[in-house]
């Protein structure tokens, strides 16, 4: 069972910047270091991204800033582990437009509900448009 | 012969003569959902069956990264795009309108708007509760059968119809007469529930249900010339018993059988139920709670009267007596001001 690994000061700088956005979805990306034999992956570095659509209700980052953070991921030896994006007034789980705009086969699609008082993070390989739940933890 | 290319920061050799198109073949990278740049510079899709790959060419692919927050096919969003356009509904109402459970009870006068409106409206799951069939005389209002129905149960003709509206509406039926027995367990499937009977102690076993499952009821009737409505939020505002703590003396109030309804009303007070409801679903504008609209259609006038909770009520006072569902005898001068 795969598992997302998540920085304590990374899940921070994730919910505020989904809750200093909402009603906006905000968005971004997470590189680290995949252990595949252990099918963990762990969060080093978070690129938060311009939600070019300014909707609540959708997201699209801005391609040259997608090549921007490949090339650093690239120059700091980083891999891609995980496309998050928010959703301020539904639950953590996939739309059909989100599974339909997954072409990151291999990364985790991570998403924040700030439907609720208390925020909630799921996370979600997407692949064949089937998504399926993995595990979330947080390292103090 | 072969070239040497940087493809995201990897080197790669590859057969002379290539372009930008046919390397993404090859790399079976989908053109669609792909920005390319070659040499520091975006490539249109268009363009890229027009650029030959040349040694020592740098090639950088990104994916679009995007989604929604709506589970909203494409038929749907064309289908509701007049919502979806709405400022205060948007995608985000339309989805909630999808997730909604609602349960109709009545199949009549005041069920018919109710529902056509409700699945034109993309209600999720749909519940339709009559035990009647289709009699001539209904179809003078009760405009989800027609003619060719008489005869059949009303929850079977109306699902047909619903379904030829909207195939995206699950209706489910309900071919019973609701009692003591079944209302809890009928009401426990939805979120909001409708009121459309057409007689006394079904509306009072519809409130005090509601109220003990703390599920909305949009209540309404209507009788001749008029009609009311309001919307009962049990815990929030007034229920039917605070306002109406117990049903008329037989004979009191006439049914729409004795003393006629005119049909239209039933479309008028039906469709701002199902008004109502969808902003319940929405979390559009104010309910009314704790208000009553009472319609009269000789004067085409509406007047709105102010409904308190009452600390007495037996179903939702402070020391309610009625603690267990109780059902009123069905008498035929018990007939509400109201007709399904």
């Amino acid at each position: 069972m795969s598992k997302l690994i998540l920085k304590k000061e990374d899940y921070q700088k994730i919910l505020e910047y989904s809750r200093q956005h909402k009603p906006v979805e905000a968005c971004g990306i997470i590189a680290g270091i995949i252990d595949q034999d252990a099918g963990k992956y762990f969060s080093t570095k978070v690129y938060l991204m311009e939600n070019t659509k300014n909707s609540p209700e959708h997201y699209l980052m801005e391609p040259e800033e997608q090549f921007d953070v490949f090339k650093d991921m690239r120059e700091n030896e980083l891999d891609l582990i995980s496309v998050f994006h928010s959703h301020p007034h539904s639950p953590a789980r996939p739309s059909q437009e989100d599974i339909e705009m997954a072409n990151y086969k291999e990364a985790i699609y991570l998403i924040i509900s700030l439907q609720q008082e208390q925020e909630d993070f799921r996370a979600y390989f997407i692949q064949d448009e089937q998504p399926q739940e993995i595990e979330i933890e947080v390292e103090i | 012969m072969s070239i040497n290319i940087t493809v995201n920061g990897e080197e790669k050799e590859i057969r002379e003569g290539l372009n930008l198109a046919e390397l993404l073949a090859e790399l079976e990278v989908d053109p669609e959902v792909t920005v390319v740049k070659l040499n520091e510079a975006m490539v249109p899709q268009g363009e890229l069956a027009e650029r030959d790959l040349e040694s020592g060419d740098n090639i950088e692919y990104i994916f679009f990264m995007g989604g929604g927050a709506f589970d909203l096919t494409e038929e749907e969003i064309e289908r509701y795009s007049r919502h979806i356009i709405l400022k205060d509904l948007g995608g985000t109402g339309q989805q909630k309108i999808k997730e909604a459970k609602v349960l109709v009870v009545g199949a009549g006068g005041l069920g018919s708007p109710v529902a056509f409106y409700l699945a034109a409206a993309g209600v999720g799951t749909l519940g339709l509760v009559d035990s009647d069939h289709v009699d001539l005389t209904n179809l003078q209002r009760q405009i989800l059968h027609t003619t060719e129905d008489t005869g059949r149960p009303k929850v079977e003709s109306a699902r047909e119809k619903l379904e030829a509206m909207n195939p995206n509406v699950e209706v489910k039926i309900y071919n019973q007469y609701l009692n003591k027995d079944n209302v809890e367990s009928i009401i426990a499937d939805y979120d909001i529930i409708v009121d459309g009977v057409d007689n006394f102690p079904t509306r009072y076993l519809l409130n005090d249900a509601c109220v003990m499952a703390e599920k909305p009821l949009v209540e309404a009737g209507i009788l001749q010339f008029s009609g009311q409505l309001t919307t009962i939020m049990p815990g929030e505002g007034p229920c039917y018993r605070c306002i109406f703590a117990e049903p008329p003396k037989e004979g009191a109030i006439p049914s729409c059988q004795e003393a006629g309804v005119l049909g239209a009303i039933a479309g008028t007070i039906g469709t701002l139920q199902a008004t109502e409801v969808l902003k319940l679903i929405t979390g559009i504008g104010r309910p009314l709670v704790g208000r009553m609209l009472v319609y009269d259609a000789k004067d085409l006038s509406f007047r709105e009267v102010e409904v308190k909770r009452s600390k007495k009520c037996d179903v939702c006072g402070e020391e309610p007596v009625i603690t267990e569902l109780m059902e009123y005898e069905l008498s035929c001068n018990l007939h509400q001001q109201a007709e399904a």
